[in-house]
C-alpha cells in the first residue's frame, strides 16, 4: 500500500522552468498523478501544454470536467476554469469568480485535493508573485498531508513561497533538485 | 466549379511536357478550382486551354502564376519562427550586417514577420532585406502592406505565439502592442503595416528559375517557402544550386514545412530540424 | 470562511427538496457546497441550520436562493474562437432559414452569452431571423437578465474577447453607462424566458442551436444525463449543440447521439434517429 495517492503542485511567475525540470526528471511510469495548478495569464494561451510537454516524460493533459485522475499522468488546470478534485477520484471544473485574482486558483485546487486525499497527498508550492496557495497548503497540512515549499532563496519570485511559510509549518523547504530527488523516492 | 479529375491529370501531364513545372505532388484541392477560374476568365474550353499551353510559353508562365497564388500569413507556422527567434537569429547577433532574401515573397506577410521579429531582437537596423517574386501584382500588394483584418484574425494568435510568448519559458511574456507594428481599422476591415516596415525592404520582380542572380550580394538567410513544391526534380536542383551560391558558408536556408532538399544538392547543406546550413 | 460538512450539506439538500422539485442532490458536490457557503455568508445566515430555517420560514427566499445558485458566467464572448466558428458556420444557416431560427440558452445561464450572441446577430443583420429562448429558475434571474450589468473585470475581458471575434465594431457600442455598465437591453427585446423548476420540464422544441456551455460542470453525472436528454429532445435533427471547451460528452450516455463537427471547438450536431 503506497503511502501517498497524489502529488499536487502550485506555481505562478518563475515556476515554469522549475516545473519543466521536475517533469523531465520524473520517470514515465511515475506511480502518482501529478496535478499542476499554474497561474495562466488571462490572454488565451493555447500552447502551454505543448510548451510543458517539450521535455516531459509524463504525458500532460488539460483535463475535461469529470475526467478520471490516473497515475503516471500530469494534469494541467485548463485556462479560465478552477480545477477541483472530487470524491470518486475525478476532476470537476468551475467557472466561479476568481480567487486571489486567479482562475485557476491554487487555493481551490489544494483545498479540494486535501479534502479528497487527506494524509495521502503531497502538496508543493513553487515560485510566484501572489499569495494564492498559502491557505491551500495550510489545508493540506491540516488534513495531515505532506507539505513542501520551494526554497524562497532559489525562487525567481519568492512571494508565494514566503506567504506559504508564514502560514504553515511545512515539512520541507527544498531546492528544485531536492524536490526532484524526493519525488523520485516517493 | 471544378474541372474533372481526368482533366486535372491531363493538365499536369501536359505542363510537365512543356515546362519544368511538375504539379504531380501538389496536394491542394483548390488547384482544379483555380484552373476552372482560368478557363472562365479566359473564356476558353479545356481543349483550347491545352492547345494554348502547348504553343504559348508566356501563357504557360501566366497560368502557373494564376494557379499558384499562395496563401500566406503573418508568422505562418509559428514553430518555424520560434526556430528563427531562438536558434537562427541569435547566431547572427554579432554580425555587423545581416542580409536576408525572401525568395517568392508573395503578398509580403513573411517579410513583415521577419522585420517585426528583427525589430524585437534589436537587429532590424543592421538587416538588409530583399524580397522577390515573379508576380508583380503580389509585389505591389506586399509593398502596400495592407491586409484584410477579419479574414486574417489568426494573425494575432500567431503574433502572440512568436512575439509575446516564449515556448521554452512560459514565464516570459512580452506585452508588445499590435499598434507598434500595424494599425487595425475595424470599420474598413483593414490591417495596415506601419510605414517604417513598408519602406525597409527592396521588393523586386525576379524569376527564381531563369532570372539573373544578384552578382555582388551574398546572404546570411534565404527563405523560400512553398515555392519549390511546384518544380520538378531537375528544376529544384537548379534552384538549390543557386541558393547555395548565394549563401555565405554556414548561411541559413528556410524552406516550407513540408519541403526538403533531395538528390545531389542535399549534400551541400546540413539539415538541422527546421532549417538548413549551407556547407 | 464557513465550511460546510457532508452531513450539513445533506440536511440542506433534504430541506430544499422538501420545498422545491429541483434535484439538488444531483448537483456537482464541491461547487454546490461553495455556492451554499456563499449564500449563507451573503445573507448572514451563520450556518447550515440558519439557511434551513430561512428557507422554511421565508417563502420568498427560495426565489432568491435559486437565483444565487447559478454561477455567474465569467465574461462575454468567452473563448473568442468558438464565436468565430459560430459566425463562420452557423450564420449561413440562419441567413437561409425560411422560418424563425430557434436558439436556446439552456441550464442556468446568467445572460452574458445571450447578449454576446445577440450582438453578433445584430452585427450580421440577422437578429430578426432568430427566436431566442433562455431558461431561468427564478423571477429574479429573469429580471437581472433584462437589466444586465457587467462588472469591470468582466468588461475588461469582454472587450478583449470581442476584438478577437473580429466584427466591425467595438464592444462599447453596446454598453451604456447607467449606474454601472449595462448591456443595451434592446438586443434581447424578443427573447422568451422559459421558467423552469426542474432540469427537464418546459424545454422548447425544434431548436436549431443550443448553448449549453459550462453548465454540465455543475451537475453530477446523473443530472448531466438528464439535462442532455432534455437538450437532445429539444434539438431538431441536424441542429447544433455547443458545450464548454473543457467539457465532454464522453462521460454521458448521450454522447453517441451527437457528432462533433470538424472543428476544435466543442460544437456538435444531433444525429438522425438511430
Amino acid at each position: 500500500m503506497r503511502k501517498y495517492k497524489a502529488v499536487i503542485i502550485g506555481g505562478s511567475a518563475g515556476s515554469f522552468q522549475v516545473i519543466t525540470k521536475i517533469l523531465s526528471s520524473l520517470p514515465a511510469n511515475f506511480p502518482y498523478p501529478v496535478i499542476l495548478c499554474l497561474h495562466r495569464l488571462k490572454h488565451v494561451r493555447s500552447g502551454f501544454v505543448e510548451a510543458l510537454s517539450l521535455k516531459s516524460k509524463l504525458p500532460i493533459v488539460e483535463p475535461n470536467d469529470k475526467d478520471h485522475i490516473k497515475p503516471g499522468k500530469a494534469y494541467l488546470a485548463p485556462a479560465n476554469y478552477h480545477l477541483f478534485i472530487e470524491l470518486g477520484n475525478r476532476f470537476a471544473l468551475s467557472t466561479e469568480d476568481q480567487v486571489n485574482h486567479s482562475r485557476p486558483s491554487i487555493d481551490l485546487s489544494f483545498f479540494t485535493a486535501a479534502n479528497v486525499y487527506r494524509e495521502k497527498l503531497v502538496g508543493i508550492i513553487l515560485s510566484g508573485a501572489n499569495k494564492d496557495g498559502a491557505a491551500g497548503l495550510k489545508k493540506i497540512k491540516d488534513k495531515k498531508g505532506l507539505c513542501i515549499v520551494q526554497d524562497p532563496n532559489e525562487c525567481q519570485v519568492p512571494t508565494m513561497t514566503q506567504a506559504s511559510l508564514e502560514l504553515t509549518e511545512v515539512d520541507h523547504t527544498f531546492s528544485t533538485t531536492q524536490i526532484i530527488n524526493f519525488l523520485n523516492k516517493l | 466549379m471544378n474541372i474533372s479529375e481526368q482533366e486535372l491529370n491531363y493538365f499536369i501531364r501536359v505542363l510537365k511536357e512543356v515546362s519544368a513545372y511538375d504539379f504531380s505532388d501538389y496536394s491542394d484541392k483548390s488547384l482544379s478550382r483555380r484552373i476552372f477560374k482560368v478557363l472562365a476568365d479566359n473564356k476558353m474550353q479545356f481543349s483550347e486551354f491545352i492547345t494554348k499551353l502547348r504553343c504559348d510559353k508566356v501563357f504557360v508562365e501566366k497560368t502557373v502564376r494564376d494557379v499558384t497564388v499562395n496563401t500566406t500569413e503573418l508568422f505562418r507556422d509559428p514553430k518555424v519562427w520560434h526556430t528563427l527567434r531562438y536558434r537562427v537569429l541569435p547566431k547572427l547577433k554579432e554580425n555587423k550586417t545581416i542580409n536576408i532574401w525572401h525568395a517568392g515573397c508573395s503578398t509580403g506577410q513573411e517579410v513583415y514577420s521577419m522585420m517585426i521579429l528583427l525589430n524585437e531582437l534589436e537587429m532590424l537596423d543592421k538587416a538588409t532585406i530583399i524580397a522577390t517574386d515573379i508576380n508583380s501584382d503580389v509585389l505591389d500588394r506586399a509593398h502596400e502592406g495592407k491586409y484584410k483584418f477579419r479574414f486574417n484574425i489568426n494573425y494575432l494568435d500567431n503574433f502572440d505565439k512568436v512575439i509575446k510568448e516564449n515556448p521554452y519559458n512560459y514565464d516570459e511574456y512580452r506585452d508588445v502592442p499590435y499598434e507598434k507594428y500595424f494599425d487595425i481599422d475595424k470599420v474598413k476591415d483593414t490591417l495596415q503595416m506601419k510605414s517604417f516596415l513598408r519602406n525597409k525592404p527592396m521588393f523586386r520582380k525576379h524569376d527564381l528559375v531563369n532570372g539573373e542572380m544578384f552578382p555582388y550580394v551574398k546572404f546570411d538567410i534565404v527563405l523560400c517557402r512553398n515555392v519549390i513544391i511546384y518544380f520538378n526534380n531537375e528544376l529544384q536542383s537548379r534552384v538549390f544550386d543557386r541558393f547555395h551560391s548565394s549563401l555565405y558558408s554556414g548561411g541559413f536556408l528556410i524552406l516550407g514545412a513540408h519541403e526538403s532538399i533531395l538528390g545531389h544538392q542535399s549534400t551541400r547543406f546540413k539539415k538541422r530540424g527546421m532549417y538548413y546550413n549551407s556547407i | 470562511m464557513l465550511e460546510l460538512g457532508i452531513i450539513e450539506t445533506r440536511d440542506i439538500i433534504k430541506a430544499l427538496e422538501g420545498i422545491h422539485p429541483f434535484e439538488f442532490r444531483n448537483l456537482a458536490l464541491t461547487s454546490f457546497k461553495r455556492q451554499l457557503e456563499k449564500i449563507i455568508t451573503k445573507h448572514t445566515l451563520r450556518n447550515a441550520q440558519g439557511l434551513i430555517d430561512r428557507l422554511n420560514t421565508d417563502a420568498e427566499f427560495m426565489n432568491v436562493f435559486m437565483h444565487e445558485l447559478a454561477v455567474k458566467e465569467t465574461e462575454m464572448f468567452r473563448d473568442p474562437s468558438v464565436w468565430r466558428d459560430l459566425q463562420k458556420n452557423i450564420f449561413k444557416d440562419i441567413k437561409s432559414s425560411v422560418t424563425s431560427y430557434k436558439v436556446w440558452f439552456a441550464g442556468m445561464p446568467t445572460g452574458e452569452e445571450l447578449y454576446s450572441f445577440a450582438i453578433l446577430l445584430k452585427e450580421a443583420g440577422l437578429l430578426d431571423k432568430v427566436q431566442m429562448y433562455i431558461s431561468v429558475f427564478s423571477d429574479i434571474s429573469e429580471e437581472s437578465i433584462l437589466n444586465k450589468y457587467i462588472d469591470d473585470k468582466q468588461h475588461e475581458l469582454s472587450v478583449a474577447n470581442y476584438d478577437r471575434v473580429g466584427t466591425k465594431s467595438y464592444l462599447d457600442k453596446y454598453i451604456i453607462q447607467e449606474s454601472g455598465k449595462k448591456i443595451v437591453p434592446e438586443l434581447i427585446k424578443n427573447v422568451r424566458f422559459i421558467k423552469q423548476n426542474t432540469i427537464f420540464e418546459g424545454a422548447p422544441s425544434n431548436i436549431k442551436l443550443v448553448f449549453f456551455r459550462n453548465q454540465m460542470i455543475y451537475h453530477n453525472q446523473v443530472l448531466q444525463d438528464k439535462a442532455l436528454n432534455s437538450v437532445y429532445e429539444a434539438i431538431a435533427i441536424g441542429g447544433h449543440l455547443v458545450i464548454g471547451v473543457n467539457e465532454t460528452l464522453d462521460h454521458s450516455s448521450y454522447g453517441k447521439y451527437f457528432i462533433k463537427k470538424d472543428t476544435k471547438e466543442n460544437i456538435f450536431r444531433k444525429k438522425g434517429r438511430v
